[in-house]
């Protein structure tokens, strides 16, 4: 059980790592796309960005560092503060917002367990021991992301739950899936909770587990902290297959997509690369089309 | 109704009935002023597509027998496969992948639909209802992923005629105003999946409303304009404006046709040739008096700044503004300036940025930067007193939420009319005419009278708050909509609702305006006569 639960731990970070990584690279390979822009809010639509011939002073202004720091701060706001769902529904506001404290605190707990047990392992003679007298700030911190990050999965993902089931159009749209996942994540916060309620105020045996995992010495777990374990590893292989990602892929869509105003400056980059997709040949088969044309040969054919 | 529902027989999946419509003002808040809309006749739904909610826009004909209908199956995979591949569509595979990849599906984006709102909320409207079809249909039949996932992911769904017929129509139930893009957190555009549901019809399966295809991008490179006017018949009508020019303001204009070297190629809306030519008058008026170097194009798509491929055919879309870039160029003109035509400046000067390389790279602005220029520079002698009647602005989608030109229209009608008001929400915020992405010339069938009744619907709203406290007859009032469909819209909404006679609302154009407040006019140059 213990070997098997180490194995299972680093399959599905390695697991979670891969699928999020291939994304990332399916997203930095995908080519050039048209621009098709949009204005968020009307501050950002401010710059005079269309007023003046493209590559001049004032088309460089949508791309001034005040804009960009303009929109980086909405897309922030978004992230700390959800403003959008806020001004939808505040009960779903506050089940989402509460839900993503549980989650992103889950995530830095883990984060600080393992550094912690990294850290240990480099600088103690004996890492298994010196775990339990790890004292002071990094304990407290690790005690309060753990407490806060469960209390609140578990109260934000029930109401979510809730939410979704209480509203028809929420429900019809929601999968099978995502009932699971709210399951897995109540499922994982409450456990965590008992775990630190009945047998593990410290969260000592979970440094320890991962203590166990770096010098390649799966350690004994038991009880709580096995199911924990378990079912985490359960919920790292179970995010990639959910839209969880949008935390990082957000970012393609509103500085690569919506806020991306690049102008085709001749000779630039952009050029460059319009030029050799315009060498693709089109594939589409409508009768419009003439079959095995290049981009560029079908833009100047006139039928 | 469910999702899956899509795909079952019926006579009508929805039904929209006029009680469940969002009411609007005074004095359209009795039912009776609803003109409803036009049943098909028994002909026209046996001949056509018509079972999703009873109208039709497209025309999808109905297969003659079951080869046929697995042809168009087939057909239609094979679109949707080339749709999601990079070497396929490289146009727009990264929103489109983060779009069908990243919804939450929270339904924040509901509130922001003029035609899901207005029509009282019917779920094929919802702006997630499409995506969700398609990403469905993308994990059984393209994906191929196993039983088990399907019902996990809750994407079990039947692919047939019908369902692909449906869905086909359904892209035509949306104005690509992208406001529901506007205010996801996650930046899903859902608008944006209609699009590039049209696309696959289009460029695979050869289906698209003839108004946009055969009558407009193919009519267009062929004869020269999507309006049917070619270079001769543009030859007179500038005689004509040349005529009418005289008469409205007592002396002469030349207008510069095919000037070499020109700064600028100004491209019309060729619509405004036919149905408002006051429009291209007055630019012309103005940029005389201002002493603009300027010219029109005689040459066949020179003359109309019109790309209906913006909207449903991207190969269609390269096709015109290549052939727009090819002619500035051969005029030597030092760059190109689009008149009051929203989609023509979000299709040339922005989407076309990524088509146009080497010497058709020719700077593309909006004329509406000149306009203010010229207006705040003393340069014409102005009089807003001319202009005392309660106006205001229409917000074009393309032009403001989607190109971010919000102020040089308002600094204008803030120094030229002195009843200037904003309708509320404006600006980037602003509601769809219901005309959008080729709806103000669809004229298939019942189909106007769904964009009238239903996807204009708030825009009307809109318009009548506005002019509530000045809402009498007696008091003429004025929609400023700098945008040729933008108007097609609100001119079929007002004669459907019978708006001029019952509150006096007229509609133009931006530069109207401006003319109409020239000191040394003698009489006003808006003769509020409806057309």
């Amino acid at each position: 059980m213990d070997i098997f639960l180490a194995l299972l731990t680093f399959f599905a970070y390695a697991f979670i790592v891969g699928a999020y990584g291939s994304k990332v690279v399916k997203y930095a390979r995908m080519p050039i796309h048209l621009r098709w822009e949009l204005f968020t809010s009307t501050e950002a639509a401010k710059p005079r960005c269309y007023e003046g011939p493209p590559a001049t002073s004032e088309q460089r202004a949508c791309q001034s560092n005040k804009w960009w720091l303009s929109n980086a701060w909405s897309f922030l706001r978004e992230y700390l503060w959800f403003p959008s769902y806020l001004s939808h529904s505040k009960v779903y506001w506050i089940f989402l917002y509460i839900a993503h404290i549980g989650f992103v605190g889950l995530i830095i707990f883990q984060l600080l367990c393992i550094g912690t047990a990294v850290g240990t392992y480099i600088i103690a003679d004996h890492p298994f021991d010196a775990v339990d007298k790890t004292t002071g700030i990094l304990v407290v911190l690790r005690m309060t992301l753990g407490i806060i990050s469960f209390a609140s999965g578990i109260i934000g993902n029930i109401g979510l739950m809730l939410y979704r089931i209480n509203h028809q159009s929420l429900r019809l749209y929601t999968p099978p899936l995502t009932f699971i996942g709210y399951c897995v994540s109540i499922g994982i916060s409450l456990i965590g909770f008992l775990l630190w309620l009945m047998s593990d105020p410290r969260f000592s045996g979970y440094v320890t587990f991962f203590i166990g995992m770096v010098r390649l010495q799966p350690v004994k777990v038991s009880g709580w902290l096995g199911v924990f374990i378990l079912l985490n590893a359960f919920h790292l292989i179970y995010l990639p297959f959910t839209p969880g990602f949008h935390y990082v892929t957000r970012a393609f869509a509103f500085f690569g997509v919506q806020w991306d105003m690049r102008p085709n400056v001749k000779g630039g980059t952009i050029e460059k690369a319009v030029t050799q997709i315009m060498k693709k040949r089109i594939t589409w088969s409508a009768p419009h089309i003439k079959p095995g044309q290049t981009w560029e040969e079908v833009a100047k054919d006139k039928n | 109704m469910r999702i899956e529902d899509i795909s079952k027989e019926s006579d009508q999946l929805v039904k929209i009935e006029q009680k469940d419509l969002i009411p609007l003002p005074y004095p359209y808040d009795k039912p009776d002023k609803d003109p409803g809309i036009r049943e098909l006749s028994p002909e026209q739904k046996e001949r056509y597509e018509a079972s999703l909610d009873g109208v039709v826009g497209v025309g999808i004909p109905k297969p003659k027998n079951k080869a046929e209908e697995e042809m168009f199956v087939r057909k239609f995979l094979s679109g949707l496969s080339k749709l999601i591949e990079k070497e396929n569509n490289w146009t727009f595979l990264k929103p489109l992948y983060h779009s069908l990849e990243y919804c939450v599906k929270c339904q924040i984006c509901n509130d922001s639909c003029p035609a899901y709102v207005a029509s009282g909320r019917k779920e094929i409207y919802r702006p997630t209802f499409r995506p969700e079809v398609l990403r469905r249909i993308i994990d059984k039949y393209i994906k191929k992923k196993n039983k088990a996932i399907l019902k996990l992911t809750g994407s079990d769904i039947e692919l047939n005629w019908t369902l692909i017929a449906r869905l086909g129509e359904l892209a035509y139930r949306c104005t690509i105003c992208r406001k529901c893009a506007q205010v996801c957190p996650l930046g899903v555009d859902n608008g944006l999946i209609s699009h590039e549901i049209r696309k696959l019809f289009s460029q695979e399966m050869g289906i698209a409303p003839k108004e946009l295809h055969e009558q407009g991008t193919v009519q267009q490179l062929r004869v020269g304009s999507s309006t049917g006017i070619n270079p001769k018949a543009l030859g007179n009508i500038i005689e004509f404006m040349e005529d009418d020019i005289e008469d409205k303001i007592g002396r002469r204009i030349k207008i510069p046709v095919d000037k070499k070297g020109a700064e600028i190629l100004l491209l019309h809306n060729a619509g405004e040739f036919m149905s408002w030519p006051e429009n291209t008058e007055a630019f012309a008026i103005i940029f005389d008096a201002a002493g603009i170097d300027w010219t029109l194009s005689s040459e066949a798509v020179g003359y109309d700044a019109v790309n209906y491929g913006v909207w449903y055919d991207d190969i269609q879309l390269a096709r015109v503004a290549t052939r727009q870039a090819e002619i500035a160029r051969d005029l030597g003109v030092k760059k190109m300036n689009v008149g009051e035509c929203g989609h023509a400046h979000k299709a040339m000067i922005v989407v076309a940025d990524r088509v146009l390389i080497g010497d058709l790279n020719i700077p593309r602005e909006s004329a509406l930067p000149i306009l203010r220029d010229i207006v705040m520079s003393g340069k014409i002698k102005l009089d807003p007193s001319r202009n005392n009647f309660p106006v205001t602005l229409h917000d074009p989608c393309n032009m403001v939420r989607l190109m971010g030109i919000v102020e040089p229209q308002r600094e204008i009608l803030r120094k030229i009319c002195p009843q200037f008001r904003e309708m509320e929400p404006h600006g980037v915020d602003n509601y769809c005419c219901g005309g959008g992405s080729g709806f103000a010339i669809m004229q298939s069938m019942n189909f106007p009278d769904w964009r009238s009744a239903v996807s204009g619907r708030i825009k009307l709203k809109q318009i009548l708050e506005v002019f509530q406290d000045v809402i009498s007859p007696d008091v003429k009032k004025y929609v400023c909509a700098p945008c040729s469909n933008c108007k097609g819209q609100i001119r079929d909404l007002f004669n459907y609702y019978s708006t001029w006679n019952e509150c006096s609302i007229f509609y133009g154009g931006l530069v109207e305006l401006i003319v109409n407040a020239m000191a040394d006019l003698e009489k006003p140059f808006i003769e509020w006569e409806w057309h």
